[in-house]
């Protein structure tokens, strides 16, 4: 009897670790669904890939991170930065692409001072983006003193704010970004290498795997992604704004741990955080659909987070 | 009555599956106080299973653990240490940056009040134990500066400090030296002394005959013999762990090598080499020994470009600069090396990704990858070098020692390396794994353009593969020799450091 059970009961564990995000999205979907007939509707869900886009463009970067065993606590500021950097120089009166290539210039020049720390440096990945949280915050907030900048150019606001057909063309991006960042981890030996870095450096090394070049890779992609999310955002708001993305990073990390990250490096995908991204995204849709304070919605949130990953842990197969 | 002729320890009827898998089948385990009792069989023939069930780690799905007669429950490992039993697992469980008179008592503090460490207390009675066993280590030492010789003993201490009556040691000697060893013996006698009993793990057979007094052989679960030691020898106890002989290492033929070239090594210097200069000639197998911390390790590290060093190389009489495992793989160099589960081999990831993690980069176009290419590729050499598997997708953590060292084999191969470094190419794996290892070097050194370097802290091994040996001692070639190789001497040299030649 026992025998025979054994290994089913694993293989129901297995899926359920491997599957139990689509299960709390598709619960909490269900009780969307519930509190309000608004929830199943094209414009709903329009809205919520709309308003994820940002994240999620930030949690690709993330995810590559993590992936590598390291963290960037930076993505939101230097999303700020971004951000001001292409309206102050839109406003300045340079051209829509002139402007979004510095900015993404921006990004990933300190995505480089981060790998370049942490990997060459030997500086702890916290440690550093910690630095270049505090410090890009005060460059974002430098470039005009404090104050926002307005009157963007309307075509910029495409970006942030067009559609292409029915769909919002940040969260087209951030599809596609998401995909083409999944065909890269699988299919290039650049991916492949980067699970083969988290997993064990010094076992990567001695296999002709150049560790740090791809640390400092994986944070120049996470500084390019927080970039965009800073473009798509000022283009969004139509205002460049120095104190946008505060908090980001913790929402990013947030996602990528429940789409079944490792923070230990490894593990992962981003997959996972597309669906992490949702998740935070549907809870917060349910506390709107039902008129509730964004207050109760944070305590919630926390507390998601802390079961999902409970009982990630629980049903984790015993070696 | 039966209480006085009940043994000590009792595993009656253990039995143990995993999916898949019956890792002990109905096995009987008797251990007499104050004895030494070995428990050996090949991996995977369930010894740290059945050491897991009588630890708490694992539960059995039946059978029980007797104690002078009386069933005790273990069920976790806090119950195992409650009924006396400490483990010592291989890669030692203390805490690196925590004195010794901590990591004795760690857990279990004297207290001042409560909740108060008393520290005068604690290093008094550490220096007690440590004293005890006449052990030259200071209370005060972190254990992160000791010796790996020093860290099995605080282990020791540790297991004695919770008035453990049953100490599992599992494969003490792999990491020792052989003084470390011979200190670690002495340790060892000292608390069957003091009416310790001890259960020792090794893959070294001969010691056994030093340390045990009885022994327990498993075979694929089952338990294949249980007795007094003095009653078998080498050759008896092989028998029982693989059920069939195996040959020894002097009568193995060897595939003949060229004279020409093919590494050349002038110099070697850095911290631990000391102006190192050898070569190796192609289709040869060279074998370095020496003790620990004689350089063996460094010189492969060296070839491979993974630590800095002084002096010059030749590769095919082309003078080459390897700064990097990169630049090495370039010109065909692969490294085998010592830790196969830290350095070798990424636990996390599939059979078919650590063989492939090397030579993907040539196989894909571009950086691109066609997955079932590799799969298939990495189909061939499991078949190849018959690694045991489920499937290529199944993540290397769960292989048994010996076929994970053919999945960092296979890596090489795959490479296409045609100059091949092992380190301790055969360290905890079982004697049948060890032959297939042994077969699959020497095939590679057959093959025409190839060149063959092993260490190893085992002088047989080294005897029965290569077709010349050279002896190291403290960052120096001390010794070159050649078949039939005069084995006293040769250990003679590496103990001593004094050079013997034999042509």
């Amino acid at each position: 009897m026992k025998a025979v059970n054994a290994p089913r009961a694993i293989a129901w564990k297995e899926f359920f670790r491997k599957y139990n995000l689509l299960f709390f999205i598709g619960v909490f979907a269900c009780v969307a669904a519930a509190i309000s007939p608004k929830f199943f509707t094209l414009q709903n869900f329009v809205n919520l890939l709309q308003q994820s886009s940002i994240t999620g463009i930030i949690s690709v970067g993330m995810t590559l991170v993590i992936l590598v065993g390291g963290i960037d606590l930076g993505v939101g500021s230097v999303l700020a930065l971004a951000g001001m950097v292409v309206s102050v120089l839109m406003a300045d009166g340079y051209g829509i692409s002139v402007a979004i290539a510095a900015a993404l210039g921006s990004g990933v020049l300190l995505g480089l001072f981060n790998g370049v720390v942490s990997a060459k440096g030997g500086v702890p990945s916290f440690i550093t983006t910690l630095a270049t949280m505090v410090a890009a915050r005060g460059l974002a907030l430098l470039t005009t003193d404090g104050r926002p900048v307005f009157d963007l150019p309307e075509t910029f606001q495409w970006l942030g704010a067009g559609f292409i057909g029915p769909f919002p063309v940040s969260g087209l991006l951030w599809i596609c970004i998401t995909i083409c960042s999944a065909l890269m981890l699988k299919y290039t030996t650049f991916g492949r290498g980067l699970f083969a870095v988290g997993g064990n450096d010094e076992a990567a090394r001695l296999s002709g795997i150049r560790v740090k070049r791809s640390v400092i890779m994986v944070f120049m992609l996470s500084g390019l992604l927080s970039a965009l999310g800073g473009i798509v955002t000022a283009s969004w708001l139509t205002v460049g704004q120095p104190t946008a993305g505060k908090g980001m990073e913790l929402d990013a990390i947030a996602a990528v741990v429940l789409g079944g990250a490792s923070l230990m490096g490894g593990s992962g995908g981003v997959v996972g955080a597309f669906g992490g991204v949702w998740l935070l995204a549907i809870i917060t849709n349910i506390f709107n659909l039902a008129g509730l304070s964004s207050y109760y919605q944070m305590i919630f949130k926390g507390g998601i987070i802390v079961v999902a990953l409970m009982l990630n842990q629980f049903f984790r197969a015993r070696d | 009555m039966t209480m006085s002729t009940a043994p000590f320890l009792e595993m009656r009827g253990v039995s143990k599956s995993f999916p898949g898998v019956l890792a002990l089948d109905n096995v009987d385990f008797t251990v007499n106080a104050g004895e030494v009792h070995c428990l050996i069989g090949a991996n995977g023939a369930g010894k740290s299973t059945l050491m897991k069930v009588l630890s708490g780690v694992y539960a059995a799905d039946s059978g029980g653990v007797f104690l002078n007669g009386k069933e005790v429950r273990i069920q976790s490992p806090r119950d195992g240490l409650k009924a006396g039993i400490a483990v010592i697992y291989q890669e030692l469980s203390l805490v690196e940056h925590l004195t010794v008179a901590e990591n004795i008592f760690l857990g279990q503090y004297p207290k001042l009040l409560p909740g108060l460490v008393d520290w005068s207390a604690m290093t008094r009675k550490a220096e007690t134990l440590l004293d005890g066993l006449g052990v030259a280590v200071s209370p005060d030492a972190l254990v992160a500066n000791l010796s790996m010789g020093h860290k099995q003993i605080v282990e020791l201490c540790k297991a004695m400090a919770s008035e453990a009556r049953v100490v599992v040691m599992d494969e003490p000697s792999a990491t020792l030296s052989e003084e470390e060893f011979k200190a670690l013996v002495k340790v060892v006698f000292d608390l069957k002394a003091r009416g310790v009993t001890i259960i020792y793990i090794s893959h070294r057979l001969e010691e056994l005959f030093l340390v045990g007094d009885s022994v327990t052989v498993l075979r694929d679960g089952k338990k294949a013999y249980g007795g007094p030691i003095k009653d078998l020898d080498i050759q008896g106890l092989v028998r029982l762990m693989i059920g069939h002989d195996v040959r020894t290492g002097q009568t193995c033929a060897l595939p003949p090598h060229s004279d020409k070239t093919k590494v050349q090594a002038h110099a070697l210097a850095n911290k631990t080499l000391k102006g190192v200069d050898f070569s190796v000639r192609e289709g040869e197998i060279l074998g370095l020994y020496g003790l620990v911390g004689s350089g063996r390790s460094e010189i492969l590290h060296a070839l491979f470009g993974s630590q800095r060093h002084e002096g010059s190389l030749e590769v095919d009489g082309r003078p080459v600069t390897l700064s990097s495992p990169v630049d090495a793989m370039r010109l065909g160099v692969g490294l085998i090396p010592e830790q196969r589960k830290t350095q070798g081999l990424i636990l996390g990831l599939p059979v078919w990704e650590n063989a492939s993690i090397a030579a993907s980069p040539d196989l894909s176009l571009y950086g691109l990858l066609i997955p079932h290419k590799l799969y298939a590729l990495a189909r061939t050499f499991v078949d190849r070098l018959r690694i045991k598997t489920p499937s290529v997708m199944t993540e290397v953590r769960s292989l048994s020692g010996g076929n994970q060292q053919k999945v960092v084999i296979a890596k090489w191969l795959m490479k296409k390396s045609n100059i091949l470094l092992f380190d301790e190419p055969t360290q905890g794996i079982d004697i049948g794994a060890k032959e297939e290892v042994y077969d699959i070097i020497r095939g590679f050194a057959g093959k025409p353009d190839t060149a063959t370097v092993t260490a190893s802290s085992e002088l047989e091994e080294l005897e029965c593969m290569c077709h010349r040996i050279l002896v190291l001692y403290e960052g120096r070639v001390v010794g070159e020799f050649f078949p039939p190789y005069p084995t006293k001497q040769i250990l003679h040299t590496a103990i001593t450091g004094v050079g013997h030649e034999s042509r």
